[in-house]
């Protein structure tokens, strides 16, 4: 038993483009998510972990804003991207290794994951360092 | 054989002389190939990152130069955070979420996506996102035919 490429497309437009699914699913008419927030993390934060798990904590880091309006690619094959480079606050100090991604709710803290992932090649952060998911960066659902 | 010309190697590597390195190379190497104007100039940055007899000035901006690229530098971990205070950079990295019912898959299909960014970037290309994208995509279609048969 598999999921549909159709339905892998719905529901990852649905979510990250708050694209009606016809006839199934509308986004939220009550306090929408305008952004889906992006964040790094130093080790897997796993299934049953939250965006505060694991996460870098070089000086200066902040989560990113993605916009669910326009920020993402419309879904292919399964799969959504960034529609451009997801930058993040450049490092004043610190360091750590950036090994995984998340995206998740707003709200900081121990918002929840939509769908994490590791980072490929990692990033060493610190001082002087823009970490930078490019427009390659990658989710998917099969 | 390399010695004999060092004063004139970490001159033409601090210069980024390219004809210089291609006569020097010639002399000390005559067997291997010579890179292309652009090749040498890559191998150029990538040999200053390494080079201790070259000026750490030169070597960091060599670091941010091959970074920015998406090529890998060679320059000592813990040299790294004094050459990014001179010069910062911006570090890229691809992103990879695979959800899939079956952790097997996932794992799966995540490698060998993982190894096709690992790929672009020992080609040089990590920052070209169309290419990288198409060999991630190709890697995953790949995976999952390996599993499923479809």
């Amino acid at each position: 038993m598999s999921i549909s490429d159709t339905t892998e497309n719905a529901i990852l437009n649905l979510v990250y483009s708050a694209t009606t699914w016809a006839n199934y699913a509308i986004n939220a008419s009550a306090s929408p998510e305008t952004n889906i927030v992006v964040a790094l993390h130093t080790a897997d934060p796993t299934d049953s972990g939250t965006q505060s798990s694991s996460e870098t904590t070089y000086t200066s880091y902040a989560r990113a804003n993605v916009a669910r309006s326009t920020g993402w690619t419309t879904s292919s094959a399964g799969s959504v991207s960034p529609a451009a480079n997801i930058d993040f606050t450049a490092g004043t100090g610190g360091s750590g290794t950036i090994n995984f991604f998340s995206t998740g709710k707003s709200g900081g803290g121990t918002s929840p994951i939509l769908w994490s992932g590791g980072v490929s090649p990692t990033i060493a952060a610190g001082n002087g360092v823009t970490p930078r998911l490019t427009t390659a960066t990658t989710i998917t659902l099969d | 054989m390399l010695a004999h010309y060092a004063n004139e190697l970490v001159g033409y590597l601090e210069a980024v002389d390219v004809e210089g390195m291609r006569m020097l190379w010639g002399n000390v190497a005559p067997h291997m190939p010579l890179h292309d104007d652009a090749g040498m100039v890559v191998a150029i940055h990538m040999a200053r990152t390494q080079t201790e007899a070259v000026r750490f000035k030169h070597r960091a901006y060599s670091h941010a130069w091959l970074i920015e690229r998406g090529y890998p530098s060679l320059l000592p971990d813990e040299m790294k955070p004094r050459a990014h205070q001179i010069y910062p950079v911006i570090s890229s990295g691809v992103g990879i979420a695979v959800r899939s019912k079956y952790e097997e898959v996932r794992f799966a299909v995540e490698g060998a996506m993982r190894d096709a960014v690992l790929d672009a970037e020992a080609a040089g290309r990590l920052t070209d996102a169309p290419f990288v994208k198409a060999r991630m995509a190709e890697a995953r279609s790949y995976a999952v035919k390996k599993l499923f048969g479809r």
